[in-house]
């Protein structure tokens, strides 16, 4: 029963589908990065971000305590 | 410019308690490391027994430990890259308090053995509604904050974090779907192999997005923090975050290789697994080559230690992830320790060291004053490290030699290596070697206790305030719905709709649809990817829209969990909860299920059951015969899917310390249960189960059993009305003949006891229904048939 149900069920095409919507969106993701990400000085303040907060490098909070 | 002043208030609150919740898990660790190198330490008391312990401790682990620190990075970084104070404080602290009273609460239930048995998912039904009321709170708040932010753009820790968010709320609530029987109790809507694969396609999610994308995130964060220089490869961490997304949702299946899952399910799961090193090493380079240029730090810096440590455990939980998913690998690996070294390396090397380089750094920051003791930290930093070297290590060799321990044939093709606990035995230095690395990794954290309350006693708390520039127009409510229905949005749509009209197309016209789905695809290749700038432009656009990119994270973490999970579920449409013999003759291929498909419990074998689920038995004992010779020998014929088809929850487990347990039933009698569950080392010398000599004592309500059956009979079991009308009758009865059984061998025991329930249960595994009441005698007793079997569907038996 079990075994016939997925040896002919259409439902197995599923994983096919989302196989190929995986690999289409992966590809658009991809040629985002290599063609779209080419403004190096965008891409280099994006990268930046966790650097350009408040204070400190040397363990000494230079913010004022509220 | 204005000024902002961040709660760094909440941030303190939560890396306090990843400190208090860190102790305790690895505490309740080394303890039931301990009871695996000497039973004794099962103390004899119920709730501090090892099934009991066990789930405490990975829950304290995973969520009291690494989710407070998770939690205190994330209150930390998204205030800063968002340049905004978190939105609401009350949301804060409301998620604070109500995340501690969930731990609490697990801490208590779980030792009085109130659990859903589903790994990582154990709590019951009141725990997990409060969890899901929790998360939303924080989803509310973190969201609120990502509207209301000083920055356009999202970088990108702070797409693992909206990840985790939508992915740990669909997972948490899909598997904890149960009916609640009582306030304690309730059963998974789910039963066997559905159970079996949506438990762990929440399981490895869990570990995926709870124990890897968050703390990737901070990887993102506070590597650049602690390194003083951007992330390597921004680039690189585009295509991690959405490739790691997208796959990793597909892998659950690894954790089911061999079982009784569909092997479509099995293979899919597989591949995507192996598929998973690519972007998990791109993430891990990307981290460590972070620190290029600034690796002399590493020498003095106990913060870039931790680091380089825990991101080289990543790679190495991300290796042996994907290589212990390869079939034959699992084939041995599987059920064995191979797997407990595998998720501590993950737990405590990977999500530990983070934690513990994160806290390093920001502790100090949050007091405004420098760490009380560099020193103490590098000693912590180097005991924490040979710990859990150990640890891991152990593991290793215990666990591939128990893999060959119970393969090994011999020239005639029989078991070497009949006796099971002799391979246990082997393995006991190695878990001695393994309990010493858990005491040097818990010893090695009390250093952090005492740097971080003498580091807190020298400064002061700093709530700290800083000038932004004044923020644009809002991002998130000008032109999302534009962004919706942009052309590349459209694309995506039209690639989606075009893939489930391929799946639901006939076989004349899928090809055809097929087709059009390449050419819309090549189209949009040349109509955006050519155009390089629209392509940039819009990505751009939605990586300033939280909405708009919440939104594409939940696509892609669905796509993968409704085409595995799907498919298993409708299955059971297809099989009837009963077969005839009449239903035989019309479709002989019936007979096949027939002879496996399983028939409900009796009322005290159910109730045994739940005593089994809440002991905690499945964490040492499977019940999943795989179709390997060796497995077929020491244990019968393998699993069949239809013979678990009715278990809510399954318990097909997923680490043999112990015995499989799938075809125990008739092949010791009922005073060998009984010793040895009084004793196991009065019928098994070496064994290092804990005694259960409280099941004699204790005795279960039956009705609470009726009431029970009637639950299950909602969620599709066939209960027939004459079976939960005769519950009490037979439970009684079937109880009686247990009990009468072991007084004929001089053993008195109370036919309510939980003994008694259990033995029942533990002597219908692997076996059709069994008498419920003394056979009549007959001239030939031998021949009478049993005088009730319930319940009364039909059907052959099992074996």
């Amino acid at each position: 029963m079990f075994q016939d149900f997925f040896a002919r069920s259409e439902m197995l095409i599923w994983p096919l589908v989302g196989l190929l919507i995986f690999i289409a969106i992966f590809a658009g993701m991809l040629a985002y990065t290599f063609f779209g990400l080419r403004d190096r000085r965008k891409i280099d303040e994006i990268a930046a971000l966790p650097l350009a907060d408040d204070y400190e490098n040397d363990g000494q909070a230079e913010g004022r305590a509220s | 410019m204005k000024s902002v002043t961040y709660d760094d208030g909440i941030v303190r609150a939560f890396t306090g308690v990843t400190v208090l919740w860190g102790i305790v898990g690895f505490l309740v660790g080394v303890i039931v490391a301990a009871q695996l190198s000497f039973w004794q330490a099962n103390f004899g008391v119920e709730w501090l027994s090892f099934g009991r312990l066990r789930p405490l401790h990975t829950n304290a682990a995973i969520f009291a430990f690494v989710g407070n620190g998770m939690f205190a990075g994330i209150y930390y970084s998204t205030q800063r890259l968002l340049k905004v104070r978190m939105a609401n404080d009350m949301l804060s602290w409301a998620h604070f308090w109500g995340y501690q009273l969930i731990i609490v609460l697990a801490a208590v239930t779980l030792p009085l053995g109130l659990t859903q048995s589903k790994e990582y998912a154990e709590l019951i039904w009141p725990i997990d509604l409060l969890v899901v009321a929790v998360w939303v709170i924080f989803a509310a708040n973190f969201f609120w904050t990502v509207a209301i932010r000083n920055e356009k753009n999202l970088y990108v820790a702070l797409w693992f974090y909206i990840a985790t968010i939508v992915t740990i709320a669909v997972l948490y609530i899909v598997n904890n779907l149960q009916l609640p029987t009582s306030l304690t109790h309730g059963y998974s809507i789910f039963g066997g192999v559905q159970d079996a694969l949506v438990q762990w396609w929440y399981g490895h999610n869990a570990v995926a997005f709870f124990l890897t994308t968050p703390i990737l995130g901070l990887m993102y964060y506070f590597m650049p923090k602690a390194a003083e220089r951007p992330v390597y490869s921004y680039r690189l961490s585009v295509v991690h975050f959405w490739s790691l997304v997208f796959i990793y949702i597909w892998a659950g299946p690894h954790h089911l290789l061999y079982t009784a899952l569909p092997d479509w399910a099995q293979t899919l799961g597989m591949i995507f697994s192996v598929m998973l090193w690519a972007p998990s090493w791109g993430g891990m380079l990307n981290g460590l080559l972070t620190l290029r240029g600034a690796w002399d730090k590493l020498r003095t810096d106990p913060v870039i230690k931790f680091f380089v440590v825990a991101v080289t455990f990543y790679g190495m939980s991300t290796f042996e992830g994907p290589l212990l998913s390869i079939k034959s690998v699992n084939a041995l690996g599987h059920y064995t320790d191979w797997i407990i070294g595998h998720v501590h390396g993950g737990t405590l090397g990977w999500n530990g060291f983070m934690a513990f380089g994160m806290i390093y750094w920001l502790w100090p920051r949050l007091y405004g004053t420098k760490l009380y003791s560099v020193r103490l930290a590098e000693t912590h930093f180097w005991l924490a490290t040979v710990g859990i070297l150990m640890y891991v290590v152990s593991m290793w060799v215990s666990g591939v030699s128990q893999g060959l321990f119970w393969r090994a044939l011999d020239a005639e093709g029989f078991l070497r290596y009949p006796d099971f606990v002799e391979g246990l035995t082997n393995s006991r230095a190695m878990y001695q070697a393994r309990l010493a690395g858990g005491v040097l990794y818990l010893g090695s954290a009390f250093l952090l206790v005492w740097n971080v309350i003498m580091t807190a006693r020298r400064g002061q708390p700093v709530n700290v305030t800083v000038q932004v520039p004044v923020r644009a127009p809002a991002p998130d409510s000008a032109g999302a719905w534009a962004l919706m229905t942009s052309a590349p949005m459209l694309l995506i749509t039209a690639i989606i709709v075009l893939g489930i009209w391929f799946g639901v197309a006939g076989p004349m016209v899928s090809p055809v649809v097929l087709a059009l789905l390449i050419v819309v695809c090549v189209a949009g290749i040349i109509s955006y990817g050519l155009q390089k700038q629209r392509w940039g432009h819009w990505y751009g656009l939605v990586e300033r829209h939280g909405f708009v990119f919440t939104i594409l994270v939940l696509l892609a973490i669905l796509v993968g969990g409704v085409v595995e999970i799907v498919p298993t579920l409708v299955v059971t449409e297809k099989v009837p909860a009963a077969i005839t013999d009449e239903m035989i003759a019309e479709d002989p291929a019936l007979a096949e299920t027939a002879q496996w498909i399983q028939q409900p419990y009796s009322p005290l074998e159910l109730a045994g059951r739940d005593v089994y689920i809440a002991e905690g038995c499945y964490v040492c004992h499977s019940q999943m015969v795989r179709p390997f010779r060796h497995e077929v020998l020491r244990y019968g014929e393998y699993s069949r899917l239809e013979e678990t088809i009715f278990d809510h929850p399954f318990q097909w487990g997923s680490k043999r310390t112990g015995l499989d347990l799938a075809r125990l039933g008739g092949k010791y009698d009922n005073l060998w249960h009984y010793l040895h569950l009084m004793d196991p080392r009065s019928t098994s010398p070496a064994s290092i189960m804990p005694a259960y000599t409280h099941f004699k004592d204790q005795t279960l309500d039956p009705t609470v059993t009726v009431a029970r059956m009637g639950a299950l009979a909602r969620l599709g079991v066939p209960y027939a009305d004459e079976d939960l009308r005769l519950a009490v009758q037979r439970y009684e009865s079937q109880a009686q003949l247990v009990a009468d059984d072991l007084a004929a061998k001089n053993v008195t025991v109370d036919p309510a006891s939980k003994m008694v329930a259990v033995i029942a249960y533990l002597q219908r595994l692997g076996r059709g229904p069994q008498p419920l009441a003394p056979a009549p005698v007959t001239a030939d007793a031998g021949g009478a048939p049993p005088a009730d079997v319930a319940p009364s569907a039909p059907g052959a038996e099992g074996e």
